[in-house]
C-alpha cells in the first residue's frame, strides 16, 4: 500500500516534471524581449572606389535604412520580412585615407524609434589614385599656344638681329 | 674683295666674330620657327587631329550599344555591383540645348576619356532609385563633348538612354570648382546627375560643373 503511494507520488511528480519541461522549452526559443538592431560590414580596410556590403539585422521589417559614410548620404536599403538588410556602398573617390564611419540609420526592431548604428572602416589610398582630383577632361593648350608665340617672337628677334648686323657688315 | 671687308677696319677683331655670328642667328631664328610650327602642328592635333580618334570609337560603341537600346528594356540588374569594364559603352546621352548625342563610356581614365563622355565608376547608376549619377567630358580635344556645357541653363533636359531604361533629367543649375572639389560627385538621396568638365576652355584650371534632377 505505501509502496503503491509512493509510486503514484513519483509518477505524479514525473508528469509535473515533464509539463513543466514542455511549457518551459517554447519560452526559452522565444526571442523576448526582441534583440536590438545590429549592422556589420564585409571589409573593415578599403580603397576609393572599393564597394563594401554593409548588412545588418534586427531592423523594422519592411522599413527601409539610410546609410550614410562619414556623416554623408550614400544609399538607402530595404529591410526584409525578417528585419534583415544587405546592399553594397562604393567608398567614393577622392575620400581621404584614415578611419571612415558607416553609419545606419533606420526604425528598431520595435518600429518605434529610431536608431543609429555605426561601423569603423580604414580608408587607405594606393599608388593610382589621383588624390582626390575631379577626372583630367582638358588639355593645357593656351600654355602651348604661349610657347608657340614665344617661338615665333624670339625667332623673329634672332632673324631681325641678323639682317641689322648683315646690313652692318655691308656698309 | 667685298664692300664689307673694305669698309672693315683691319684693326678690329670683333668684325671677325661679327660676320660669323650673322650664320648663327640665321639658324636659331630657323630653329625657332621650325619649333614653332612643331608645336602649333601638335595643338592643331590635340585640338582636332584627336577627335578622328574618338568618332571611330563612337561608331564603334554606338553600333554595341544601339541593340540594347530597345523599346522593352530589361530590369535593373539586382546586384548594384555588376562589373563594367573601362571604356565599354554605358549609355548614350542626349542634349538638345548642346546638340550632343554621344556614347558614355564607363570610366574617367584618359584611354576611357578618349572615347567619348565618361561615367564616373565610383557614382552611382542612373537605373539606380536613389544616388547621383556623375559624367565627365573633354572640354576640348577628342571631339570636345562638353565644349558647349556652359550653354546649359535651368530646366534645359538631359536624356540617358541605357539598356535598362531611358532617364531624364532637369539641369539644376551650375558651378565652376577647383580640381580637387571632388565632393560634387558625392551621392545623393534623390536621384540626380552631375556632369563636369575643364574650365575655361583650353585649360585644366578649374572644373565646370552641371547639376541636374531627375524627372
Amino acid at each position: 500500500m505505501r509502496a503503491r503511494r509512493i509510486r503514484s507520488t513519483a509518477v505524479g511528480l514525473a508528469a509535473l516534471l515533464t509539463m513543466a519541461l514542455l511549457l518551459s522549452a517554447p519560452a526559452q526559443a522565444q526571442t523576448y524581449p526582441p534583440k536590438p538592431p545590429s549592422i556589420g560590414v564585409n571589409d573593415t580596410l578599403v580603397r576609393p572606389g572599393d564597394k563594401v556590403i554593409v548588412s545588418g539585422a534586427d531592423w523594422c521589417p519592411g522599413s527601409t535604412v539610410d546609410i550614410f559614410l562619414n556623416g554623408k548620404y550614400v544609399t538607402t536599403a530595404d529591410v526584409a520580412s525578417d528585419g534583415t538588410f544587405s546592399t553594397s556602398i562604393t567608398v567614393p573617390a577622392g575620400t581621404k585615407a584614415g578611419p571612415a564611419e558607416i553609419t545606419v540609420e533606420g526604425l528598431d526592431e520595435t518600429c518605434d524609434e529610431t536608431r543609429v548604428l555605426g561601423r569603423t572602416i580604414t580608408v587607405v589610398l594606393g599608388a593610382t589614385e589621383s588624390g582626390g582630383n575631379l577626372p583630367f577632361t582638358g588639355e593645357n593648350v593656351s600654355v602651348w599656344m604661349l610657347v608657340v608665340a614665344g617661338l615665333l617672337v624670339v625667332g623673329a628677334a634672332f632673324a631681325v638681329a641678323g639682317r641689322r648686323r648683315e646690313k652692318h657688315l655691308r656698309r | 674683295m667685298s664692300a664689307a671687308s673694305e669698309g672693315a677696319d683691319p684693326t678690329d677683331t670683333t668684325s671677325g666674330s661679327r660676320s660669323r655670328s650673322v650664320p648663327l642667328l640665321r639658324w636659331l631664328a630657323r630653329a625657332c620657327f621650325i619649333s614653332a610650327a612643331v608645336v602649333a602642328g601638335y595643338v592643331i592635333w590635340i585640338l582636332w587631329g584627336t577627335g578622328l580618334v574618338t568618332a571611330q570609337a563612337q561608331s564603334d560603341l554606338r553600333s554595341q550599344l544601339t541593340p540594347l537600346l530597345v523599346a522593352s528594356p530589361k530590369p535593373p540588374p539586382e546586384d548594384d555591383g555588376a562589373i563594367r569594364l573601362p571604356g565599354q559603352a554605358y549609355a548614350e546621352i542626349i542634349i538638345p540645348r548642346m546638340k550632343l548625342d554621344m556614347i558614355v563610356v564607363e570610366g574617367t581614365d584618359t584611354a576611357s576619356l578618349m572615347k567619348g563622355p565618361g561615367h564616373y565608376p565610383t557614382s552611382d547608376d542612373p537605373w539606380d532609385r536613389t544616388g547621383r549619377v556623375a559624367i565627365a567630358g573633354h572640354r576640348t580635344t577628342y571631339e570636345a563633348p562638353f565644349w558647349s556645357l556652359d550653354k546649359l541653363r535651368k530646366g534645359d533636359l538631359i536624356t540617358l538612354a541605357t539598356e535598362y531604361g531611358t532617364f531624364d533629367y532637369r539641369v539644376t543649375g551650375s558651378q565652376v570648382v577647383p580640381p580637387t572639389a571632388t565632393e560634387v560627385a558625392d551621392p545623393t538621396k534623390e536621384p540626380t546627375l552631375v556632369l563636369t568638365t575643364c574650365n575655361p576652355r583650353f585649360s585644366a584650371a578649374q572644373r565646370l560643373v552641371v547639376f541636374a534632377d531627375r524627372i
